[in-house]
């Protein structure tokens, strides 16, 4: 009879939106090694509302994590619109939000219903097309179009 | 008849594909523009001239070994006359024009002393007659793939050897689909006809309202002259006269289609929407899903990023088995022209128009069942920036 190992309980996290499967009770040490953050940038905890996003520090101070915290060593993602870089701070963003992102007056008949293509997306979305009323999760690096396809 | 014989007879029809310029007359099979060598030693071109021996409504095993000749006495190389294959010379009449100057016999060693098939007999004696021709004129063919008329009731002008070339026929024939409409003659709308045109589509139906000008020039298919510039033609009027040289059955209706004229829309079997025109686009959509016309709309959205040209291309397909995509995720802008500003300007390019107009046409013929289609999307985009198709609105699931 072998002994059964008993293996510590794991929880899904993300640090700068990857996701990251940590053990649970962890410290601050450990979560700076798990996502190979450099010693120039600092890691902080994602807090919803209006209090402060907090520091954690890279000691062993220990940190109790919740499924589905969101950690980052940088708050604003580089994204591409049409062609010009964008930063956004949002984890999602929706059908309206991004025809704002690419036309600062858009270009809006009552009739007028645009195109959105996205690629290079996270795990959740790689790829594909935005209808509007729905949302795509963001991730540093992901290129959008959105045109009216209506030229011919 | 003659085109029909060839078709059903695979020997005569492998002479055909590979550029052998054959006729059926006076119930003989006639290779024309044979090279061979006169005793002057020039290269002149002759007529081979041999029966025919048919089963029902194709060729069987040729029951005759010789053929007959139109032309000169063909020499060897030296100029001597071909004594091995000369049987007789005498002019006379086959019957419906068909004049011969001289007998050939050439017997098989193999098989009995006969030949295989026809092209086992015609190639033979193509390959006597070359062969010293070519010692003067080493570009000396009969494979001259000259154009082949068609049939007076056929589609095309001439033959769609393209397809049977390829053998390809059976699929292509899935294409026999009665009339298209193209709603569009701008960019887009151009180069879906150049393509629609080479399908064998009964009749093509083309509606526009505007005029060919300078600016169009460069965002449809061929090269227009100054000349015809200055015409000022309609569109459809244009393009119309084009592919007319091509094929029979296009027909020009030369003006906007709106409420007032849907009608002429009702007989189509399968429309192509290419226009700008958000509210008439609505009109027409409507019309053709009240009465259970599938139709492709396409649509571009070109934007300038700095120095660089960005964009997308779209394609909505519809079906009466699949319509709802079109409306609730809004896959067509209805949008009209004046709702445009200066970030909607309107950048079209040849190369995306055509590409635009090529994914459609494919669409289409996956929808006809000529290409095969796992996906069945009824909405795609082609994102230029990162030379990217996405596939949507399957209706795989339904």
């Amino acid at each position: 009879m072998k002994d059964i190992e008993v293996t510590k309980q794991k929880t899904r996290i993300h640090i700068d939106r990857e996701e990251f499967e940590s053990k649970n009770p962890t410290t601050g040490k450990a979560l700076y090694k798990l996502a190979d953050i450099p010693d120039n940038r600092e890691l902080f905890k994602s807090v919803t509302g209006d209090s402060e996003d907090f520091l954690i520090s890279r000691d062993d101070h220990e940190v109790v994590l919740h499924e589905d915290d969101h950690f980052y060593t940088q708050k604003e993602v580089p994204i591409i619109v049409n062609g010009k870089r964008k930063e956004t701070v949002q984890y999602d963003l929706s059908f309206d939000e991004l025809v704002k992102l690419a036309f600062e007056n858009p270009p809006y008949g009552p009739n007028t219903l645009f195109t959105i293509t996205y690629r290079n997306g996270p795990k959740k979305n790689p790829e594909g097309t935005l209808t509007a009323g729905h949302s795509v999760r963001i991730k540093k690096g992901m290129v959008f179009n959105v045109t009216a396809t209506d030229k011919s | 008849m003659s085109q029909q014989l060839i078709n059903r007879s695979s020997d005569l029809k492998r002479l055909q594909d590979e550029g052998y310029e054959i006729e059926i007359r006076a119930n003989h099979l006639l290779v024309k523009n044979v090279p061979y060598l006169t005793s002057r030693k020039e290269v002149r071109l002759g007529v081979l001239v041999s029966t025919l021996t048919l089963a029902g409504d194709k060729t069987t095993i040729p029951d005759d070994h010789q053929t007959h000749f139109q032309g000169e006495v063909p020499c060897h190389e030296d100029g001597s006359p071909n004594g091995k294959i000369l049987n007789q010379s005498a002019r006379r009449t086959l019957g419906n024009g068909v004049e011969i100057d001289h007998s050939f016999s050439a017997r098989p060693k193999e098989n009995g002393g006969r030949y295989l098939d026809y092209y086992d007999k015609i190639t033979t004696y193509v390959a006597i007659l070359e062969g010293p021709a070519q010692t003067v004129d080493p570009s000396a063919t009969a494979k001259t793939f000259s154009v082949i008329p068609a049939e007076t009731t056929s589609i095309f002008k001439y033959v769609d050897t393209a397809s049977s070339r390829a053998a390809i026929g059976a699929v292509t024939d899935k294409l026999r689909t009665g009339k298209i409409g193209i709603i569009g003659l701008g960019g887009t709308g151009s180069y879906i006809l150049d393509q629609i045109a080479k399908t064998p589509v009964d009749e093509i139906h083309l509606f526009d309202g505007d005029l060919f000008l300078q600016h169009n020039a460069f965002r449809s298919p061929g090269a227009p002259s100054i000349d015809t510039l200055l015409k000022k033609q309609n569109k459809a009027e244009y393009f119309g006269e084009i592919y007319s040289m091509m094929r029979n059955g296009i027909v020009v209706h030369p003006y906007e289609v709106n409420s007032t004229n849907l009608d002429h829309l009702k007989e189509m079997t399968f429309v192509f929407i290419a226009i700008d025109n958000g509210p008439a686009k609505r009109t027409i959509i409507e019309a053709l899903e009240a009465w259970n016309i599938p139709f492709i709309d396409v649509g571009m959205g070109v934007y300038l990023a700095e120095d660089k040209v960005g964009g997308i291309l779209r394609v909505t397909a519809s079906s009466p088995a699949m319509r709802n995509h079109v409306h609730e995720k809004g896959r067509i802008s209805f949008g009209a022209a004046h709702e445009e500003n200066e970030y909607n300007r309107n950048i079209q390019i040849a190369d995306l128009n055509a590409l635009n107009g090529i994914l459609a046409v494919i669409k289409w013929k996956k929808m006809m069942g000529f290409y095969l289609d796992f996906e069945n999307e009824y909405f795609s985009t082609y994102t230029i920036d990162g030379n990217h198709l996405n596939n949507e609105d399957s209706d795989n699931e339904i």
